[in-house]
């Protein structure tokens, strides 16, 4: 019997054997394939949801001052100018503040080093170069492994260089850059609700199972002809190769669909660029597919670009981008703030309330899909005019199947960014106690936020 | 070798009187059992004071008369300077303002085709408007050449001192003059205020540069007429809170390269440290910029606090080259740009009031003088062991488009440069800066 969805090891399974005549057993830890991921569509509201984990990135930080909340005296967090698109979800929100990239000497490379500090817990000593894995890819072995796509990445942006999750320190997981090719690849290609008659794999599938497999000698001989480096490249990339078979594999089992997924509509060709218009109209779309991804189970992990490190977002007509106006804006004299930069922390700011008001619209159980959802938001930077790495903006958002508390406003004292990445990892359950590199190790979760 | 010390080092410093008390106690206590601690006695090793500078910028004294013309022209009002004046008046409507922040980049990129390389590299190239400087007369500085100069000694080539805020004649400090008319290096200005000190103080803050000092053989917390002092870089992080005040009594190594190591003597005046006359050079280069303090003839005046804190200034002479370099240079053009200023205009006034270290073949003066703020909380210094020592200079003669000759040092590894900095060859998408949209700041 395969061990599958449907058809779940017991959780009395032992390992029997004989040792020198005497029989033994062994007994096993709690796994997962000893639970169904999910119940068929129609049973008992027995089905509990799984945990799923994102990240939502956006560019250029914030103005110091005019965007992290106030906490009054009854709790409630009072947003301010650049947080305020944030007032109608804020109850699902925790602000993190206080936080900073710490360098060791290293070269504060500009747009980078806060991004690549935050998520793989190294300071990159050259520019552009990951010295890791990003955590949300370790969080994505930890829950992904059982439906079709470990991780879902999308960019608003068009660009498949607009991404900031690193499987390896140069293995970058390249995103889909419209919502059409999202729908195409999740829903248009290969995901049925069908459940009536009996299940029939693709033949297309079991192929290109047995494709991978026919390459197994070959591969051996390669190695054996290689030297160390090229030997550890190849041996990512089969890593790599073998995910892909295990996702394959699970398509020749009868998918199980929660009662909560609905197919979307075909969302049709949109212009993918950085104008903010299309930026919003395509982050818009990504999310609803996002939402629904989630809800059916197809993926449990994702990585959503709303604008990129050293924004290129711009608005129609105008020469300026946004990473332009940070360095050559005048600061107004009445305000105190560069204007027109400001405005597009809020744009920022309201496409991340619609991402979280999209996953909240979806009902999940006794909530919401959002309810079952640990989102992870930040900048590459705190405040851009000058690059500045302490006190990058960090947001969740989402109860983690109530693991997390929401609304809360968590000052920091310039603690170690990494603090948040080891939370986050925690929290979704990998066996984690000390992460980060250099005066960023921190075996100290942001317990504020957990329940 | 590690020494060890019964409490805190610094704590000891700053109390002599106190340690020397519980010593007195534990001799007192001989004969009594009590717990075996290595310790070395405060009375056989002089005090040691280590501290970690927590601010270390420029020591400016702004005042609304230093720029009476405005001031200096950034290269978008240089890119719109022969446009007629219905044009101009367009442009700098603030509905317009998005096409006239674009065009210092655009003329930034056509000088940069035109030169085939950075016009930073190429200051001479072009013969801006010149940068408008200080005219209040008052600054924060040291009189660094015993002279009250008024334009007409040959030993500061020509320049005038200034008066210091409470009224000391002499000052010398010709690098706030040039620089105290540029929009970044003003907190007050309306464009970009503040940036540069923003810039320099973040690098601090965010650990990417830690500069170290240590006095040593310390008698006397309040008059000592002879104590060494050693200024050195650090690769490690000062500490700070989320209010970016310096956190005390981290321990801190000090860098393997003895290029950064620099040493003086001092005396102690009424709690107040005043060092001998030194060179100093250190690691700095905030986002990754190819740069270093580089101060001839500096001397400290720091006062040493109660709390094991210090605060105090630093005056000495920036060679003109380390001048531009450091602060007006990048390879890519764009940070000139952003901060109210021209590569050529900065060039220009530097060789115009270069006011020390006259060439004695030329004649000419090679250095400029200036004057620094320094804040420092306690630290623990862990000084590498002499095996581990190197001695190398950043290759930046690339960066900078000089020749080999202008940046090595004898005796010194000529190392490649590390890291990519701001206005590197190759963007993050390796394109060409030179091919692409310059806006890598």
């Amino acid at each position: 019997m395969t061990i599958g969805r449907r058809n779940p090891l017991s959780r009395r399974a032992l390992l029997r054997g004989a040792f020198r005549g005497s029989a033994l057993a062994v007994g096993l830890p709690w796994l997962e394939a000893m639970v169904p991921s999910a119940l068929a569509v129609g049973a008992s509201s027995a089905y509990k949801p799984p945990l799923r984990f994102g990240t939502w990135f956006w560019g250029l930080g914030v103005t110091p001052g005019v965007w992290t909340p106030e906490k009054l005296e009854d709790g409630t967090l009072k947003m301010m100018s650049e947080s305020m698109p944030l007032d109608e979800v804020k109850q699902h929100i925790n602000f993190l503040t206080g936080f900073d990239a710490i360098l060791d000497g290293k070269p504060n490379h500009v747009h980078v080093s806060g991004t690549f500090s935050l998520r793989s817990g190294i300071a990159p000593q050259d520019f552009g170069k990951m010295e890791g894995p990003t955590f949300e890819t370790l969080i994505a072995d930890k829950l992904g492994g059982r439906t079709r796509f470990k991780t879902l990445d999308m960019t608003a942006t068009g660009n498949t260089s607009d991404a900031y999750s690193y499987r390896s320190a140069q293995v970058r997981n390249t995103p889909e850059t419209s919502p059409l090719a999202v729908y195409e690849r999740v829903f248009a290609g290969g995901l049925t609700t069908k459940t009536d008659g009996e299940f029939v794999a693709d033949p297309k599938t079991l192929s290109r199972i047995s494709v991978l497999s026919a390459v197994e000698e070959q591969r051996k001989d390669l190695e054996s002809k290689l030297g160390k480096e090229d030997r550890h490249r190849l041996d990512q990339y089969f890593t790599s190769v073998r995910e892909v078979e295990q996702q394959l594999e699970l398509e020749t089992e009868e998918p199980v669909i929660p009662a909560a997924c609905q197919m979307p509509d075909n969302p049709g060709e949109t212009e993918s660029n950085y104008n903010l218009s299309n930026v919003h109209k395509n982050h818009d779309l990504m999310a609803r597919l996002m939402a629904l991804s989630l809800a059916c189970d197809q993926t449990r992990n994702f990585n959503m670009v709303f604008s990129n490190s050293a924004s290129s977002l711009h608005r129609p007509g105008e020469a300026s981008s946004h990473h332009l106006y940070t360095h050559e804006e005048f600061t107004d004299p009445d305000e105190g703030i560069q204007v027109e930069t400001s405005k597009f922390v809020v744009e920022n700011m309201q496409a991340f309330a619609t991402f979280v008001k999209t996953l909240d619209s979806i009902p999940e159980a006794d909530g919401t899909l959002l309810d079952n959802c640990l989102v992870f938001a930040h900048s590459d930077t705190s405040w851009a005019k000058i690059h500045a790495v302490q006190g990058i903006p960090m947001m969740t958002a989402g109860k983690a199947g109530g693991r997390v508390k929401t609304g809360e406003l968590i000052a920091a004292n310039g603690d170690p960014i990494t603090r948040a990445g080891l939370t986050m990892q925690q929290v979704t359950g990998v066996a984690v106690e000390t992460w980060g590199d250099g005066s960023m190790a921190t075996s100290s979760p942001i317990s504020q936020i957990l329940t | 070798m590690m020494k060890l010390y019964f409490g805190s080092v610094a704590a000891c410093v700053m109390m002599l009187a106190a340690c020397n008390q519980q010593e007195a106690d534990l001799s007192a206590s001989a004969g009594e059992p009590v717990e075996a601690v290595l310790t070395k006695s405060t009375a056989e090793a002089k005090g040691t004071i280590g501290l970690a500078f927590s601010y270390f910028w420029y020591n400016n004294y702004e005042t609304p008369q230093d720029c009476p013309e405005g001031l200096s022209y950034a290269l978008r009002d240089v890119a719109i300077m022969d446009l007629p004046k219905a044009k101009q008046d367009f442009l700098l409507k603030a509905e317009n303002r998005s096409t006239y922040y674009k065009m210092g980049y655009a003329l930034s990129a056509k000088r940069h085709r035109e030169q085939g390389t950075s016009i930073c590299n190429v200051p001479e190239a072009y013969d801006d408007p010149p940068l408008r400087t200080v005219q209040s007369g008052i600054a924060y500085g040291r009189d660094l050449d015993g002279v009250a100069s008024v334009g007409d000694d040959a030993e500061s080539c020509g320049t005038s001192d200034f008066t210091s805020p409470d009224g000391v004649q002499g000052v010398d400090n010709e690098l706030w003059r040039i620089m105290g008319c540029i929009d970044s290096y003003r907190r007050t200005a309306e464009f970009a205020g503040g940036a540069f000190e923003d810039y320099h103080v973040g690098a601090y803050r965010d650990g990417e540069v830690t500069t170290v000092m240590e006095i040593t053989d310390v008698d006397d917390l309040q008059n000592d007429d002879y104590v060494e002092v050693g200024v050195y870089s650090s690769h490690e992080p000062t500490p700070y809170d989320s209010e970016k005040h310096g956190i005390g009594y981290a321990s801190l190594t000090v860098t393997s390269n003895k290029l950064w190591h620099n040493t003086t003597t001092g005396k102690i005046v009424d709690g107040e440290l005043i060092t001998e006359p030194f060179d100093l050079r250190l690691k700095f280069g905030f986002t990754g910029r190819a740069a270093e303090y580089y101060i001839k003839q500096s001397r400290i005046h720091l006062q040493l606090n109660e709390d094991g804190s210090a605060s105090g200034d630093l005056a000495g002479y920036y060679d003109i080259n380390h001048a531009y370099w450091h602060n007006f240079h990048d390879k890519s053009g764009a940070f000139q740009v952003a901060n109210g200023y021209t590569c050529a205009s900065a060039w220009r006034a530097l060789e115009s009031h270069a006011d020390g270290i006259r060439d004695p073949e030329t004649g000419k003066c090679t250095g400029i003088s200036t004057a620094m703020k320094i804040e420092a909380v306690p630290a623990f210094l862990i000084h590498p062991p002499e095996e581990d020592l190197e001695f190398y200079v950043m290759d930046t003669t690339d960066y900078y488009g000089v020749d080999a000759e202008v940046i090595e040092i004898e005796g010194a590894e000529l190392r490649p440069l590390e890291g990519k900095g701001l206005g590197s060859d190759v963007a993050e998408d390796g394109v060409e800066d030179d091919e692409q949209e310059t806006e890598d700041l």
